[in-house]
């Protein structure tokens, strides 16, 4: 079976700045990696066009070996950086629409989830906080059956409370075939939960390693070794 | 899908289009009342009680015109901005993820703007059909007894029924084409770096200009080809065009727009 995600001489340019510059990535099933590097090193533009949110410059990339398109959007479940939902819907709202759209949503499961955080379904997206509208995206995403979950930063501006409710929802309730991406630059907090690593800076990939390979062989954590490695 | 794009388009929008049309008759019917009642007094023997009651059904009547008209661009407003938002805004980020086909997108986001557009027009004609129509007490009658058409053949000049649909069919069209112009416009600006907005706006008026140049040279070649004379090429200039070219012009603009529409969103999508 082909890798999930597979990127070949990938390049995108904004204007004469390149964001991304020949990556090269293979990203195989049932594994969760963090895709890891400070601010501006390229791990959103790398997601959006995943997602076909942007289109490369130049390069390929593929998703379970087809181009992004409408097909490949239905095996994805992507959470972005920010809050993409009409804040004038009802949670309840949101929940039907995933479920018209996506036919591997399990609206139980959301509900179940809303439920033991105490977000009430009749509650409209603009009266609730921006933490919990973040949860409420974090739970619509993963009360999907995708093969790829593709999360941007997924615990920046959430309190650390909110953190491990997040890092324990998408460990707990991701289809176990699939791969879930997440980018981040908080690594200590996601670091117990790292399969593999992929450490990424002005746009080159550098390292794509097994997270306990390099805790062995560095003989420190992926924090830490992270802070050598992208020290200023 | 499609029947799914339009649900949610329907969802996003009634909550502003039915009161905006309700506005327009309230209105309608309060300018009928008020001008009904101050035009008895205006045949009155008494001349500043009839000046008063001019002046009032004049002020009146200009206070309805603009109320008309800020509830009509209001909404045209707000589609442009629901399309602008919920396309390339933080909302597209939902929207071009979903796995649907851009077609249906394009389509879903036309034809709900499209159809309230219809709508407010329809309640525009008909009240201003009621303000200005004289005896109120047999407008449904009138209306629907087949004198609907009446100003279409005042503008057309031909006493028409199928003539009447027809141009309806052309005007219909032309409101597919603008409300196509507008998302090609935005599409073409989303694709800027930066200043997307005023990119979206520059196309949108480069578009017009283009659009304005084609006219004029169609009416020139009609004008060469007919032997025509110079009052047809100014009723062309006014925009009374001949339905039949008035339909084949908008539906090409509707292809065309809608073309690079879809065009932008498959294969260049910038939501950076």
């Amino acid at each position: 079976m082909a890798p999930i995600v597979q990127c070949r001489g990938l390049t995108k340019n904004y204007g004469r700045k390149t964001a991304l510059n020949q990556v090269c990535l293979n990203l195989e099933r049932g594994r969760i990696i963090g895709l890891l590097g400070p601010n501006g090193s390229g791990k959103t533009t790398l997601i959006k066009i995943m997602n076909g949110l942007l289109q490369p410059t130049a390069g390929e990339i593929l998703i379970g070996g087809i181009k992004p398109g409408v097909e490949t959007k239905a095996h994805i479940s992507y959470l972005p950086e920010r809050t993409y939902l009409q804040p004038h819907m009802k949670v309840m709202e949101i929940v039907e629409y995933f479920q018209d759209f996506y036919p591997d949503f399990q609206a139980e499961r959301a509900y179940d989830m809303l439920a033991r955080l105490q977000i009430q379904p009749y509650e409209r997206l603009k009266n609730l906080s921006k933490g919990t509208k973040e949860k409420v995206q974090l739970i619509l995403v993963m009360s999907r059956n995708a093969d790829l979950y593709v999360l941007d930063e997924p615990i920046a501006g959430v309190d650390p409370a909110a953190r491990d409710y997040i890092l324990h929802t998408i460990v707990a309730n991701y289809n176990r075939n699939a791969t879930i991406l997440l980018s981040t630059h908080l690594i200590a907090d996601v670091e117990s939960i790292l399969d593999e690593v992929v450490f990424i800076r002005q746009g080159s990939i550098v390292l794509q390693a097994d997270a306990e390979q390099i805790r062995r062989s560095e003989g420190k954590s992926v924090d830490r070794f992270f802070r050598e490695v992208f020290a200023c | 899908m499609l029947g799914k794009l339009m649900k949610y388009e329907w969802k996003a929008s009634w909550k502003l289009f039915i009161p905006a049309n309700l506005v327009i008759v309230c209105l309608s019917v309060m300018t009928w009342i008020a001008n009904d009642v101050a035009g008895r007094s205006l045949l009155s023997e008494d001349r500043l009680d009839g000046l008063m009651s001019g002046i009032f059904i004049l002020v009146m009547m200009l206070s309805y015109a603009l109320s008309i008209i800020t509830v009509f661009l209001g909404g045209a407003i707000y589609l442009i901005y629901r399309f602008y938002t919920s396309t390339y805004g933080d909302q597209g980020y939902l929207l071009h993820t979903l796995p649907v086909d851009k077609h249906y997108i394009i389509v879903a986001k036309a034809l709900v703007s499209a159809f309230w557009i219809l709508v407010m027009a329809l309640v525009i004609y008909m009240s201003a059909w009621l303000v200005g129509g004289g005896d109120t007490k047999d407008f449904f009658s009138e209306f629907f007894g087949g004198h609907w058409y009446l100003p279409i053949y005042v503008v057309r000049e031909e006493l028409n029924v199928f003539t009447a649909i027809m141009a309806i069919v052309a005007a219909v069209a032309g409101i597919f084409a603008k409300i196509l112009q507008v998302s090609a416009s935005a599409s073409l600006g989303q694709l800027s770096a930066n200043h997307k907005v005023m990119a979206s706006l520059g196309y949108y008026f480069a578009f017009h200009v283009l659009q304005s140049i084609v006219q004029g040279v169609l009416i020139t070649a009609l004008l060469l080809l007919t032997d025509g004379t110079e009052e047809y090429l100014w009723s062309g200039i006014l925009g009374h065009w001949p339905w039949e070219f008035a339909l084949i012009l908008n539906l090409l603009y509707a292809a065309g727009f809608y073309l690079i529409t879809w065009h932008v969103m498959e294969h260049r999508l910038n939501l950076e």
